[in-house]
């Protein structure tokens, strides 16, 4: 469903703060699994899950592990959507 | 969050959720269900974390939260049950099981419900994929009570290849695609669960203008409200759910010969006024309207759907009263889709009493008219022609019974809410512990109508649960009725006592009322059970324009 515009990094980061259930949405440092504990296996389905719905894209599998930054899903759909 | 707020909130939503789902906008619900979750335990062999991340939205719509307890990975089915939980889901890929030599899938899931259903009475709802016909043939003739068994095969095939995603296990541990996990939360949130586990709603109050067709009845006249077809297939939804003894109901701001003039007028509409169990057409405030469809149809407000397409009206109606609302959009399709998912109207088995459910409330009418005109008590029954049968050990009622059981709010002493299981595992261990009674009349076959559950020893008779469903009250049957079940469960060993269990609730003062007057005591609040001499039982007059038939 992407209305054609690239998601800025700073979309990627509000989905995450929505799936991730995080307080504030105002912050707009890297979101970055390693630091967070509620980003755990489960919610990194969700997160894959919820971003293919939002941007219409169908990420590899052996891209998966790799989608753990705002910054690296950023680029991923960057270049999902420019493909 | 206020019940406005939430109504408002649940309309919103509706397009989100009952349109093609997506996941991102699921985890944005931020409604908070005010109620108690629902905990289930899910025995499965496949990952159940998409569904569940899922189903939290969907529950909350509907007012409700869930809280499911894994019990881990397991081909076997060796069926945990160390925590507690209200309902029992089994969540299984077949094909695994295929793969393990297993030639007799159904079967050998039969055998694993009954060894599930012996070890608990909650609910069992099955999810297991794929199943032939000819396995799910083989549950069903396994008739374990309290158990369902859903059919994914429609949700598969209207998903296609987007059911399985090879790409998913590595995610969540299931091959079943985010589509497809998101369709069964929704099912399953929204209608296989609630309609094992959670009281059933009774009704669908429906307005007429922007709801049942496009326009306003008063401005564009019977010929110009247009009836698009989705608005014909959602009076044809409605007509269905009438059919399976969901009652419907009308409430309009109109004037009252407009509203006859459209329905004469328009043949084209799948739904007549006399579908409608109650009806009020007037000038007031929805809420006082509500309230009157309430209790003409002798249910709870919180056992009603209000559909109506103005979201302040839906708001009010709300904060006024406990009924649920939809909101009627100007697609109808979408309107009828959200009410599909409303929990509570949809129904895993259909008995015999939905079916007359309408006409029973229709006959009520007739009968109080005729209580009116009555000089006494047995004229009045004696006009009516009552004949009560008492079925001690109904075996094939059962289901039945935990309907009963589960919807009866105002003649209900101690709100045991027995499931199927329950009632099955009595009739069981000692068929004469439950008496079911019919009830029929020259106006009317109502039905089974009242459940006695009890259990006894060398002196006491112990009533656990006793309830008499609304329609069958108000007709002076209510002593009678149950004098004659307790003396059925008695039989030739009179107790020398008897012992009614009770809880008070916000509603069973009814029944409250009846047993005061029964047994002669006065209830206080903290009244657990009240005992009395079955001799006084015994001596209760049993009126001779009744006849009463014993079924053993």
């Amino acid at each position: 469903m992407s209305d054609g515009a690239l998601p800025s990094e700073a979309d990627v980061r509000r989905l995450l703060r929505t799936v991730l259930q995080l307080a504030s949405m105002e912050d707009d440092s890297e979101l970055r699994r390693e630091h967070l504990d509620a980003w755990d296996s489960l919610k990194h389905m969700e997160i894959v899950f919820a971003l293919e719905d939002r941007y219409g894209v169908r990420f590899d599998e052996s891209e998966f592990s790799a989608l753990d930054t705002s910054a690296a899903i950023t680029a991923a759909l960057h270049r999902y959507l420019a493909a | 969050m206020n019940p406005a707020d939430l109504a408002l909130l649940r309309a919103e939503w509706q397009p989100r959720l009952f349109n093609e789902p997506n996941r991102a906008d699921l985890a944005a619900w931020i409604g908070e269900a005010g109620g108690r979750a629902l905990r289930i335990r899910v025995h499965g062999n496949h990952g159940f974390a998409a569904v569940a991340s899922a189903m939290r939205a969907y529950a909350g719509w509907n007012g409700f939260a869930v809280d499911c307890a894994h019990t881990g990975y397991d081909d076997t089915l060796s069926l945990d049950l160390a925590e507690t939980a209200d309902a029992e889901l089994i969540w299984f890929d077949t094909d695994r099981l295929r793969a393990s030599g297993e030639t007799n899938v159904g079967e050998w899931l039969a055998k694993r419900l009954r060894a599930l259903r012996s070890r608990t009475t909650n609910p069992i709802v099955t999810l297991a994929w794929p199943l032939s016909k000819a396995e799910r043939d083989v549950l069903e003739r396994a008739e374990i009570p309290g158990s369902y068994v859903a059919d994914l095969a429609p949700l598969a095939a209207k998903l296609g290849e987007r059911w399985l995603d090879r790409r998913a296990n590595a995610l969540s541990g299931t091959r079943l695609g985010n589509q497809a996990c998101l369709g069964i939360a929704r099912e399953l949130a929204c209608c296989w669960l609630p309609a094992a586990a959670l009281p059933p709603r009774k009704a669908v109050v429906v307005d007429l203008d922007g709801t049942l067709y496009r326009g306003v009845l008063g401005e564009d006249g019977p010929a110009r409200v247009a009836l698009t077809p989705a608005h014909h297939a959602l009076q044809t939804r409605l007509a269905a759910f009438r059919a399976a003894g969901i009652l419907l109901a009308l409430v309009s701001r109109n004037e009252k010969a407009d509203v006859e003039a459209l329905f004469a007028a328009r043949s084209d509409f799948p739904l007549r006024l006399t579908d409608f169990s109650a009806i009020d057409i007037s000038w007031d405030d929805k809420p006082r309207a509500l309230r009157n469809i309430a209790e003409r149809l002798r249910i709870g407000e919180d056992a009603m759907v209000f559909v109506d397409d103005n979201p302040g009206e839906l708001a009010a109606a709300a904060s006024a009263l406990p009924v649920f609302t939809v909101h009627a959009r100007d697609d109808a399709a979408e309107t009828a889709a959200a009410l599909e998912h409303v929990s509570g109207l949809f129904r895993w088995n259909h008995s015999g009493e939905d079916a007359i459910r309408a006409v029973d409330l229709r006959a009520s009418e007739l009968r109080d008219a005729l209580g009116a005109e009555a000089v006494s008590d047995d004229d009045y029954l004696a006009s009516l022609r009552v004949q009560l049968t008492v079925l001690v050990g109904p075996r094939t009622h059962a289901a039945r019974l935990a309907d009963l059981s589960a919807k009866t709010n105002q003649f209900n002493l101690s709100l045991a809410r027995m499931s199927e299981a329950d009632i099955a595992h009595r009739l069981e261990r000692d068929p004469a512990s439950v008496v079911a009674i019919r009830l029929e009349d020259r106006l009317s076959d109502s039905g089974i109508v009242s459940l006695i559950v009890g259990s006894r020893d060398a002196t006491t008779l112990q009533v656990d649960e006793l309830c008499v469903s609304c329609r069958a009250l108000g007709r002076r049957l209510e002593s009678t009725m149950l004098t004659a079940g307790l003396l059925a469960m008695a039989n030739e060993r009179a107790p020398e006592k008897v012992v009614f269990t009770l809880r008070k609730a916000p509603r069973n003062a009814p029944a409250r009322r009846w047993l005061e007057q029964y047994a002669d005591v006065r209830l206080d609040d903290e009244t657990s059970f009240v005992e009395m001499p079955f001799d006084a039982v015994a001596r209760k007059p049993l009126s001779p324009a009744i006849r009463t038939e014993v079924i053993r």
